[in-house]
């Protein structure tokens, strides 16, 4: 017999073994990502992305370096992809 | 086409290069690095996609064995064995000897791998004209059991992951018929859903997902030095290496298995046979980083077997390939050999190439490797969320597309924490089309009679022997089966 009590725990327990903290916020920051995307275009959402998202992983301190190397991958992946692969981005 | 053009030298190179380095990187797959360039290369010439994914999955391979030996986590599934033994060596002071042994035996294992390749592909592809559409469906029913049963442990969630891939590669157009289906009413599902789409979802960010359960790791610091290995190493452990090849062609040739299983078994085997290893093994015997390193580098030439003359793939990254050939208007299976035969010579050469490039790459630049495979992983995640994007976008220019991407990575989570084995729906979605398809001819080709199908499934010699093959697979894993085995051993 499971008590309601134990069922509820149980639940508890499964949600956060499945879902830790971290991947819900990731996940959320990437469909605001997501969401963002076509009405800021891709360079401004993905650089926002880049920054938030490192930032919530490396911590306040990380801002710093978080911009301008969001900058810089995002200017090697905008110049690799553009006109090497010549991809049309978002 | 030929050799002499200097940019798919280079390109190759290239791709062996960044393999070697993605592979490594734990976090960065082989799958996930393949699938997004199939995108990424849409607008390009045939050979030279095809260069750069040859040179990152030959790379990629080997590359998971240096952080399994540096790090004990090994940046690939297929280094998974290479950690028992190699990061024990490293941690005596021997990662150097070990990392040089593995990347000797690599390129041996891929070179008899390519010529197996080389060899056996052209006979199997004028068997595979007697093929009829009954056998093509019972050969893609195998791959998807095999994948499944193989690599997840459980043969029900290797069906249940299979068959998932196979209703998703169902939704849109009826090929006979072009009669929507699955699709709701919907317009945009008439087309389908883009195989590449779930690729990159599950392979790219669900897998970002998932290694988020996980943390950074820290490598072991020590000097590497005494790379190369000695000739007479090399040749004392000869006939080990010549047999974990053997296994690796077998297991990555059987449609489904690929390099990570292939290497789990040689290691299991040298385990078994080898009766004085130099040290015990799990404690740095030089036999448990062999076998493994061979097995996974020779499964690629095996697995290219399958996928170039059935155009069934042998392993993930194979299933990827085979995805990029048909983007580029090729279609894989017996007809490729004869149609365009020197596009399997031109593959040939190029794993050749792979192997060498490999073998140059993977005795330099250790040091630089080290903090390379130190990128925290919050930086490297975003990262891979922004290439998925990207590439998801890049094939119908399409953002929806990259909505299904987002909505299979959350997908692909939830199988890979529950143990579902997200190969197989991958497998599954494009063996799908061809399963259907393959059915729905023979059944018209017995003039629609289910019980003539039925029986010509056991009419012909490979039909019959691939039917008792999948009936004794699936009998395998049910009780009966057991009892059986009983029932027998009392009598004797």
């Amino acid at each position: 017999m499971v008590t309601r009590e134990s069922f509820f725990q149980k639940l508890n327990y499964v949600f956060r073994t499945v879902f830790p903290k971290q991947i819900i916020v990731f996940s959320g920051i990437i469909i605001l990502y997501m969401i963002l995307l076509v009405p800021l275009h891709f360079l401004v959402s993905s650089f926002l992305f880049l920054i938030v998202s490192m930032v919530y992983f490396l911590g306040l301190k990380f801002a710093k370096s978080a911009i301008p190397l969001s900058a810089i991958v995002l200017f090697v992946i905008y110049v690799i992809f553009h006109y090497i692969f010549r991809i049309v981005l978002p | 086409m030929s050799y002499t053009n200097p940019i798919l030298l280079f390109v190759t190179a290239l791709g062996t290069f960044a393999g070697i380095y993605i592979g490594a990187i734990p976090g960065l797959s082989v799958t996930m690095a393949v699938s997004m360039l199939i995108s990424f290369t849409y607008s390009w010439d045939i050979n030279t996609a095809l260069c750069l994914m040859v040179g990152v999955y030959v790379g990629g391979v080997y590359g998971g064995s240096r952080s399994a030996i540096l790090l004990n986590i090994p940046g690939a599934p297929a280094a998974v064995a290479t950690a028992f033994d190699g990061y024990p060596l490293a941690q005596i002071g021997e990662a150097g000897r070990a990392i040089g042994l593995s990347t000797t035996v690599s390129f041996v294992g891929g070179l008899i791998g390519v010529f197996a390749l080389a060899i056996a592909a052209p006979q199997i592809s004028e068997l595979a004209l007697k093929f009829a559409p009954r056998d093509y469906l019972l050969v893609a029913i195998m791959g998807i059991l095999l994948v499944g049963s193989l690599s997840a442990g459980s043969l029900s969630k290797g069906i249940f992951s299979g068959a998932l891939g196979v209703i998703l590669g169902l939704v849109g157009m009826d090929p006979i018929t072009a009669e929507g289906r699955f699709t709701f009413g919907s317009v945009a599902l008439l087309n389908g859903i883009h195989f590449v789409v779930i690729m990159i979802g599950v392979f790219g960010v669900s897998e970002a997902l998932y290694q988020l359960r996980s943390l950074d790791a820290q490598s072991v610091k020590q000097k590497v030095d005494k790379i190369i290995p000695s000739w007479n190493i090399v040749f004392k452990f000869l006939p080990l290496t010549i047999r974990s090849s053997v296994i690796g062609v077998i297991i990555g040739a059987l449609p489904g298995t690929g390099g990570d299983i292939a290497a789990l078994i040689a290691y299991d085997q040298a385990k078994r046979s080898v009766k004085n290893p130099t040290r015990p093994f799990g404690q740095g015997a030089l036999e448990g980083v062999i076998a493994p390193e061979t097995a996974n580098n020779a499964a690629i030439g095996g697995a290219y077997i399958p996928m170039l003359t059935l155009g069934i793939p042998g392993d993930a990254v194979t299933a990827v390939i085979i995805g990029a050939l048909y983007i580029h208007g090729l279609k894989p299976g017996p007809m490729l050999m004869i149609e365009t035969p020197h596009l399997f010579w031109f593959t040939v050469g190029n794993l050749l190439l792979a192997n060498v490039f490999l073998y140059i790459f993977g005795l330099s630049g250790i040091k630089f490797f080290a903090k390379v495979v130190e990128v925290p992983k919050g930086i490297l995640f975003p990262i891979i969320v922004l290439l998925s994007t990207i590439g998801t976008y890049s094939i119908q220019n399409s953002i929806s597309d990259v909505y299904w991407m987002l909505g299979f990575g959350i997908f692909g989570y939830f199988l890979k924490i529950y143990n579902f084995s997200v190969g197989s729906v991958i497998l599954g979605a494009i063996l799908g089309p061809l399963m259907d398809l393959s059915y729905r001819r023979s059944v018209m080709s017995e003039s629609g009679s289910i019980i003539g199908f039925f029986k010509s499934l056991v009419s012909t010699p490979i039909s019959l022997f691939l039917t008792v093959t999948i009936v004794l697979m699936v009998l395998n894993q049910t009780p009966l089966w057991k009892l059986a085995v009983k029932k027998i051993s009392k009598k004797k």
